[in-house]
C-alpha cells in the first residue's frame, strides 16, 4: 500500500508537527506563483460572461484541479498485502486548502458530499480542511478573456462537456441539429490532444457554422509529479470545469453525452470490483455531482447524461442519421492520452478502441474509421501478454455473456450494479429492465460483430496466418488452422466435415473453413453455459389448475370461451366467500368480476412463461389426458403461420 | 471515457503453481470440464489467499451485509412489514417488485458502508454482490415476475427464508456466490491471461470454467446449509440477532466451507 498523502496547496501554512501531517507524505501544490505546479488556464473567456466568476465557482476549479492533480500523480501500488491476499488499489488523501469562502466548503454537508462523490468516484478516501485564503491571489490570472460580438450563447439548456470522442460528438451533433447554440467545454492537458480537439471541432462548425462555441480548460500538472493512468477522479474535475462557465451563462446544467454500457461499465470480469470499472458519469456520480453543483451554485444546477439508455453502437448511428458520419475519422476514443503517433489516432488495443471499432462495424460505418488509423488492428492485430490480452478475453467473453443470458439472469448476477444504477430513477424496474435491453443490444452487436469478423478472414484462419495473439485468434483458440494442436480433425469433428490445413491445400483449407466459420464460433458459444447454475425456467410440476389455465391461454380463449374451459375441467375462482363461485357466472355478473379474471388471466400468461415447454407437455398428459393429442395438436397449430384464429376445440358454455 | 483496470496474482511460488495447474503448460487436457481440476484449483486458490478470507467474518460491510438478510427474513414475519423495513431504511411501496426490494437493500448497504470507519472494500463489493444474487435470484423464482407484481408477493417470498429450512438455503446460496465471487476475484486474471493454452483453448472453455467454479462453490456451500438454518432459528429464539453474534457466526461458517473446499480439492 501506498503511505498516505498529505496535498497543501496554494501555499498554506501546516507544520511538520500538526496533527495532519502526522503519518503522511507531504506534496505542496499550487497553481500560482514562482513555484506553481498544476497549471489553470480556461480559454477564450468571452466578456458576455462575467470577468470575475464567482468566488465559490473559483474555489471549485482550484479543488478540483488540486484533487485531480493529486489523483494523477499518486501511484495506486502493484504489490498484494495480507500475505499476498489483498490487491493495492486504494489510496488515503488529506488536503489543506485555502479557500475564498471557508465557511461554505467547511460545512458538514458540502465536506460530506465531497468526499462521498470521490470515495465513490476512486475508492480513496478523502479528507479535507479549508483554511482562509490571503487576499493577495489573483484568480484572473486564470481567465484568457476574448471579445465576442452579439453574443448569442446566454442561458442554453446546457454547457456541453466536449472530449475527443464520438459520444460528445453526437450529442453536440444532436443538439446543434435542433438548431440550438451549444457551447461546449473541454478539457485540455496535452497539446497532442489540444490540436485532435480543436481540428475536431473546427470540422464539427462547418456543419454547424455560428451555432457552436468552444471554452477549452487547460489543466495538467508539472512533469516531474508521477503518473498514474487510473485518473478515477476526472468527471470531479469536468462538472468543475464546466460550472465554472454554466453558471455565469444561466444554463441549466452540465451535460454529459455517455454511453450507457460505459456510463454503467458493468464488470467485464469477476476481478473488476468496485471503481476497477471506471465510474465517471455513472448515475450514482451524476447524482452526487448536481447535489454538490447545486450546493454550490444556490440553484438548481442539473448535472444529466442523456445517453444513459444507449449503447455505442446506438451512438454511432445518431452520427449517421444526422448526417455527420464523416466526422467519425476526426474523433479519438484511444485510452492513451499520451500516445505520441502522429499519423494514427488509436493503439488499437485499449478497451477504448476496442469498444469504438465493434460499435463502428456493428453500425456498417467502418468505411469512416480507417483501419491504417489503428496501429494494431483491433480483431487480427497481435495483442501483448498482460492487460492487451485479457482486455479482448475479458470483453469478447462479457459481450457473449450479456447476449446469451436471459434478462432475469442478467438481473441476480449483476444485481448490485443495477440496482446502484436504478436508484435515483423514479421507476427503478422500467429503468432496471431497459438497462438490462440496452446490455443485449449490446451483447448481439459484440456477437455479430465476432462472427462477420471471422467470415472476413476466413482465408488467414485457414492458412493459419492469423497473429495468435489477436483478439480473433484467443476468441477461436486452436479450433482452427494448421497449429500444432489444431488438425483436420478438429474441424471435422466441429463442424461435422472434413476441413482444416491438414493434409489439404490452403485453396481448399480455405473453402472448408469459409463454410465452417459460423459453426467454430458456435462450437465455442455452445460451451456457454453448459455448466452454469439452475437457469429461471422452472423444473417443478405444473398443478392442474396452471395447467387448465395455461392450455387455455395457449389455444387462445379469450371471454366466455375461457370461462367456459376453466369451468369445464372443475377449475373454480379463489375467491373470499361471498363471490361467484364459477368463471362463466362471474363473468356473466359483469363488474368486477371480468376485470379479476382477466386480472388472474394476465398472472397466468406472466407465470407460463418460467415453465419449459417439455414441463407443459408431461402437465398436459397428467392433467388433460383424453385432451392432450387435441391441445397439442391445436397448440402447435397455433404457432405456425396461418393457423386459425377461430379455435373449435371447446365450445363456450351454456349457462 | 469508461476504463478498466486489470491486474496480475502475486507473483509468489502458490501463485506460479496455480496459474501451471490453469493453463497446464506441462499436462494437457480442459481444465473446464475436468472437475477434478475445479475442485483442486479452488482449494488451493483459498489455501493462498486465506488471510484474506479470514479477514471477512469482521469486515464491517460483510458483517452489516449477512445482518441485513436475516433482518428482512424476520421483517417478513412482523405485523407491519414495511414499518419494520423502515428501521433498516428500506422503504417499498405498494406495487415493489423483487427487484425494486434488492435496489434498496443495496443502498441500505452503500450507505451503511460508506459510513463505517474502513468504507467500502473489496470484501464488502463481494458481499453486497453475493447478498443481491442471493435474494433476486431466490426470491425472484418465487413471484410471478422480477420486475413485477407487488409488495405482498415480495412479503410472501421473503417470508419464506424467514424458517429454519428456508433461511438454510438463502444462507447457501449467498455463501456458495460469495466464495466463488471471491476465488474468481483472482482467478479471472489467470483464465483470460491463460487463454489459449492447452487447457483453455478458446473462450468457450473459459466460460465453462467459471460456469464449473460457480457450480463447485455452491455444492461445497452444501456445508453450512443446516448450520445458517440452526444458527438463524435458535438465535432468534435466545438472544436476537446482531452485528457481533453475527461476526461469530460468519467466522465459523467461512471456516466450515473453507475446510469443506479443501477437503474436496484432496479428495478428488
Amino acid at each position: 500500500m501506498i503511505s498516505p498523502r498529505l496535498f497543501v496547496c496554494s501555499g498554506a501554512k501546516v507544520g511538520q508537527e500538526s496533527t495532519i501531517a502526522k503519518g503522511r507524505q507531504r506534496v505542496n501544490l499550487d497553481s500560482i506563483g514562482s513555484k506553481s505546479n498544476v497549471n489553470i488556464r480556461v480559454e477564450n473567456v468571452t466578456r458576455a460572461l462575467h470577468q470575475h466568476p464567482h468566488p465559490r465557482l473559483v474555489d471549485f476549479l482550484e479543488i478540483a484541479s488540486y484533487v485531480f492533480t493529486a489523483d494523477c500523480s499518486t501511484d495506486r501500488g502493484e504489490e498484494w498485502t495480507d500475505d499476498d491476499s489483498r490487491e493495492a488499489w486504494g489510496r488515503d488523501f488529506a488536503f489543506v486548502i485555502p479557500v475564498r469562502e471557508p465557511a461554505f466548503w467547511s460545512s458538514p454537508a458540502i465536506t460530506s458530499l465531497l468526499t462521498e462523490v470521490l470515495s465513490f468516484l476512486s475508492n480513496d478516501k478523502y479528507s479535507f480542511t479549508f483554511v482562509p485564503l490571503k487576499q493577495d491571489r489573483a484568480e484572473q490570472h486564470y481567465f484568457e478573456f476574448t471579445e465576442h460580438k452579439g453574443w448569442p450563447f446566454h442561458a442554453p439548456e446546457r454547457v456541453v462537456m466536449f472530449s475527443r470522442g464520438l459520444d460528445s460528438l453526437a450529442g453536440a451533433v444532436e443538439t446543434a441539429s435542433t438548431g440550438a447554440h451549444v457551447v461546449l467545454v473541454s478539457h485540455r492537458s496535452v497539446s497532442t490532444l489540444s490540436s485532435r480537439q480543436k481540428k475536431l471541432f473546427d470540422e464539427l462548425e462547418k456543419q454547424f457554422p455560428d451555432q457552436l462555441v468552444h471554452v477549452p480548460i487547460w489543466i495538467n500538472k508539472d512533469e516531474k509529479f508521477g503518473r498514474e493512468p487510473t485518473q478515477r477522479t476526472r468527471s470531479f474535475l469536468f462538472a468543475a470545469l464546466g460550472a465554472v462557465v454554466a453558471e455565469p451563462l444561466g444554463a441549466g446544467g452540465v451535460r454529459f453525452y455517455e454511453n450507457g454500457i460505459v456510463s454503467l461499465n458493468l464488470p467485464v470480469s469477476e476481478e473488476v470490483l468496485r471503481a476497477r470499472a471506471s465510474r465517471t458519469t455513472h448515475p450514482v456520480s451524476l447524482h452526487f455531482l448536481e447535489s454538490l453543483c447545486s450546493a454550490i451554485t444556490g440553484r438548481d444546477f442539473a448535472v444529466d447524461n442523456p445517453y444513459l439508455f444507449k449503447t455505442k453502437t446506438d451512438v454511432v448511428e445518431v452520427l449517421a442519421s444526422h448526417k455527420a458520419p464523416h466526422l467519425i475519422g476526426h474523433t479519438c476514443s484511444c485510452a492513451h492520452l499520451m500516445f505520441k503517433s502522429n499519423t494514427q489516432k488509436h493503439c488499437g488495443t485499449c478497451s477504448q478502441c476496442i469498444d469504438r471499432r465493434f460499435a463502428i462495424t456493428a453500425a456498417g460505418l467502418q468505411e469512416y474509421d480507417s483501419e491504417t488509423d489503428y496501429v494494431s488492428d483491433v480483431f487480427a492485430g497481435p495483442r501483448k501478454d498482460g492487460y492487451e490480452k485479457k482486455m479482448a478475453v475479458d470483453y469478447a467473453l462479457h459481450g457473449i455473456e450479456l447476449q446469451r443470458r436471459s434478462e432475469s439472469e442478467l438481473a441476480i448476477l449483476f444485481n448490485a450494479e443495477l440496482g446502484r444504477a436504478v436508484r435515483y430513477e423514479a421507476k427503478r424496474s422500467d429503468a432496471a429492465e431497459r438497462l438490462i435491453s440496452m446490455h443485449k443490444r449490446h451483447g448481439k452487436a459484440v456477437t455479430d460483430v465476432l462472427k462477420e469478423k471471422i467470415a472476413e478472414r476466413s482465408a488467414d484462419l485457414a492458412v493459419g496466418t492469423i497473429e495468435a495473439t489477436s483478439l480473433l485468434a484467443l476468441v477461436l483458440g486452436k479450433n482452427l488452422g494448421p497449429g500444432p494442436l489444431a488438425t483436420g480433425t478438429t474441424v471435422e469433428a466441429i463442424t461435422g466435415s472434413v476441413g482444416g490445413s491438414s493434409g489439404g491445400t490452403p485453396t481448399q483449407a480455405d473453402r472448408s473453413i469459409a463454410a465452417a466459420g459460423d459453426k467454430i464460433l458456435e462450437y465455442v458459444m455452445g460451451k456457454f453455459g453448459t455448466q452454469g447454475p439452475a437457469r429461471s425456467i422452472k423444473r417443478r410440476k405444473l398443478v392442474k389448475r396452471d395447467t387448465v389455465m395455461f392450455a387455455a391461454i395457449k389455444i387462445g380463449f379469450k371471454g366466455p370461451q375461457y370461462c367456459s374451459f376453466l369451468h369445464d375441467r372443475r377449475i373454480r375462482p379463489k375467491w373470499p366467500d361471498g363471490a361467484p363461485v364459477s368463471y362463466p357466472q362471474a363473468y356473466k355478473m359483469g363488474p368486477p368480476w371480468p376485470k379479476k379474471i382477466q386480472d388472474e388471466k394476465t398472472r397466468a400468461r406472466a407465470r407460463m412463461k418460467l415453465y419449459a415447454d417439455n414441463v407443459f407437455a408431461e402437465a398436459l398428459v397428467l392433467h388433460l389426458p383424453a385432451e392432450f393429442d387435441k391441445i397439442n395438436k391445436l397448440i402447435n397449430s397455433r404457432t405456425s403461420q396461418g393457423a386459425s384464429k377461430n379455435p373449435t376445440f371447446g365450445e363456450p358454455h351454456k349457462h | 471515457m469508461g476504463h478498466t483496470r486489470l491486474g496480475e496474482v502475486p507473483k509468489t511460488h502458490k501463485w506460479n503453481e496455480l496459474v501451471e495447474q490453469i493453463s497446464g503448460s506441462i499436462l494437457t487436457g480442459n481444465v473446464a470440464t475436468a472437475d477434478v481440476r475445479v475442485g483442486t484449483i479452488a482449494a488451493q486458490t483459498l489455501d493462498a489467499t486465506q488471510t484474506s478470507l479470514k479477514k471477512a467474518a469482521t469486515d464491517p460491510g460483510v458483517r452489516y451485509t449477512f445482518y441485513l438478510i436475516t433482518q428482512v427474513a424476520l421483517a417478513a414475519r412482523a405485523t407491519d412489514w414495511e414499518r419494520a423495513l423502515g428501521v433498516h431504511g428500506i422503504r417499498l411501496s405498494g406495487d415493489s417488485s423483487v427487484f425494486d426490494f434488492t435496489v434498496e437493500m443495496q443502498g441500505a448497504i452503500d450507505r451503511y458502508v460508506r459510513k463505517s470507519r474502513s468504507g467500502a472494500t473489496d470484501l464488502s463489493e463481494i458481499a453486497q454482490q453475493s447478498a443481491g444474487e442471493a435474494i433476486a435470484s431466490l426470491a425472484g423464482s418465487r413471484t410471478v415476475s422480477m420486475f413485477g407484481g407487488s409488495s405482498d408477493d415480495v412479503r410472501n417470498a421473503i417470508r419464506s427464508f424467514s424458517t429454519k429450512k428456508g433461511f438454510g438455503y438463502l444462507g447457501q446460496r449467498f455463501f456458495g456466490r460469495f466464495v466463488a465471487r471471491f476465488l474468481n476475484f483472482y482467478l479471472s486474471r489467470v483464465t483470460a491471461a491463460s487463454l489459449g493454452s492447452p487447457r483453455l483453448r478458446d473462450l468457450g472453455d473459459v466460460a465453462q470454467f467459471n460456469d464449473a467454479l460457480r457450480v463447485h462453490c455452491d455444492q461445497s456451500a452444501r456445508i453450512v446449509r443446516d448450520f445458517c438454518g440452526e444458527w438463524f432459528s435458535k438465535t432468534v429464539y435466545r438472544e436476537g440477532i446482531d452485528l457481533k453474534n453475527t461476526s461469530r457466526f460468519l467466522a465459523v461458517a467461512f471456516r466450515k466451507i473453507r475446510s469443506e473446499l479443501g477437503r474436496q480439492g484432496t479428495e478428488i
